[in-house]
């Protein structure tokens, strides 16, 4: 089981829901990922096109928790008011704080990310906050009564996967808190390293969206994660550096 | 703000009869609605919008869902539809 703060889940994928080719794909990749757990965007909408689908509707709101993000904020300030706005849907008291410092690389700026985490467990929300994987900063966002810790595994959108294992392991092993690894996954593989690594969970969505086959990704997804998950828990054999034989030295019939 | 009223005793010219509407900012751009739609629910009704999960601030105050039947529009007030959009 998954717990983040009063919420259970027993899927450990969280899914971003954007850049779908179509809502049919994308419905059919939600359902087959098995994920409990649905991102989103704040946005204006377009008064003009009310008659426009939006995926939120397509959705059994039951079977689903909503994860809004704050995307678009550049500061603590801005990343509240999203927040807020998400809230007053009256749909979900989650929320993904996510402060960009740089629209080359999308990392999060730390010092604002920090603030708004801080204001927003103070309001009250379930706080899971975009980060970098600095260690230290995993802390103090935990220490500010963060619900779930999210370090990127490499940039947004970048496929690149886990660059940085050690920091990721480090900020699992501190952490008293889910850490779920959002951000820059792009295969399964990647997906099941971040789990055996030891992590909570993941967050993608690209990896998914952006796949030649988004529905069949979003199998491999669900299965990598939970691949990753009993390989952490069953607990891995030790590495050496030379053959160690499976079998039985004794007994031979030859030589 | 619009220099003139529009209460039903209004003594407008002929010219400013189209005064029945309000001008509100709406997401950034400036929109005529008519009077009668004097409320956030009269508003996203006339956009049919009432059906669908939207979210209302009112010069720069978040509504709760429940408030939007009662809150009544004025000209130039600025208001912010919004909603959920894909994203991750």
């Amino acid at each position: 089981m998954l717990k983040i703060g009063s919420y259970e889940f027993s899927s450990r994928l969280l899914l971003g829901t954007g850049k779908y080719p179509n809502f049919d794909v994308q419905k059919q990749s939600v359902e087959v990922s098995e994920t409990e757990i649905l991102t989103f965007a704040v946005r204006r909408m377009n008064i003009f096109e009310a008659s426009q689908p939006n995926f939120l509707e397509k959705l059994d709101l039951k079977k689903y928790t909503l994860l809004p993000n704050t995307a678009g904020a550049k500061t603590a300030k801005e990343a509240v008011r999203i927040a807020q706005l998400a809230k007053a849907s009256g749909l979900c008291d989650m929320i993904k704080v996510e402060v960009i410092g740089c629209q080359k690389t999308l990392l999060p700026d730390p010092i604002e990310t920090l603030k708004a985490a801080e204001e927003l467990v103070k309001l009250g929300f379930t706080v899971l906050p975009y980060t970098s994987d600095d260690v230290l900063l995993a802390k103090r966002l935990e220490e500010v009564g963060c619900h779930a810790i999210m370090p990127g595994a490499s940039p947004i959108g970048s496929g690149q996967g886990i660059i940085n294992p050690l920091n990721l392991r480090f900020i699992m092993e501190q952490s008293e808190v889910p850490v779920i690894v959002d951000a820059g996954i792009g295969t399964p593989s990647d997906a099941a390293i971040a789990m055996e690594l030891g992590a909570d969970g993941v967050l993608l969505n690209t990896a998914v969206s952006g796949a030649k086959d988004p529905v069949k990704m979003a199998r491999a997804m669900k299965l990598a994660i939970e691949a990753g998950r009993l390989g952490y828990e069953a607990g891995r054999i030790e590495k050496n550096d030379y053959a160690i034989a499976s079998s039985p030295v004794e007994g031979l019939s030859i030589g | 703000m619009v220099p003139f009223s529009i209460g039903p005793f209004d003594t407008a010219p002929f010219f400013l009869m189209e005064v029945d509407e309000l001008e509100l900012i709406i997401n950034g751009e400036k929109i005529r609605i008519p009077a009668e739609e004097s409320t956030v629910t009269g508003l996203l009704q006339h956009f049919n919008l009432h059906q669908k999960v939207v979210i209302v601030e009112l010069n720069d105050e978040i509504l709760a869902k429940e408030s939007l039947s009662e809150t009544l529009l004025s000209n130039g007030d600025k208001v912010e539809i919004v909603h959920f959009v894909g994203g991750g």
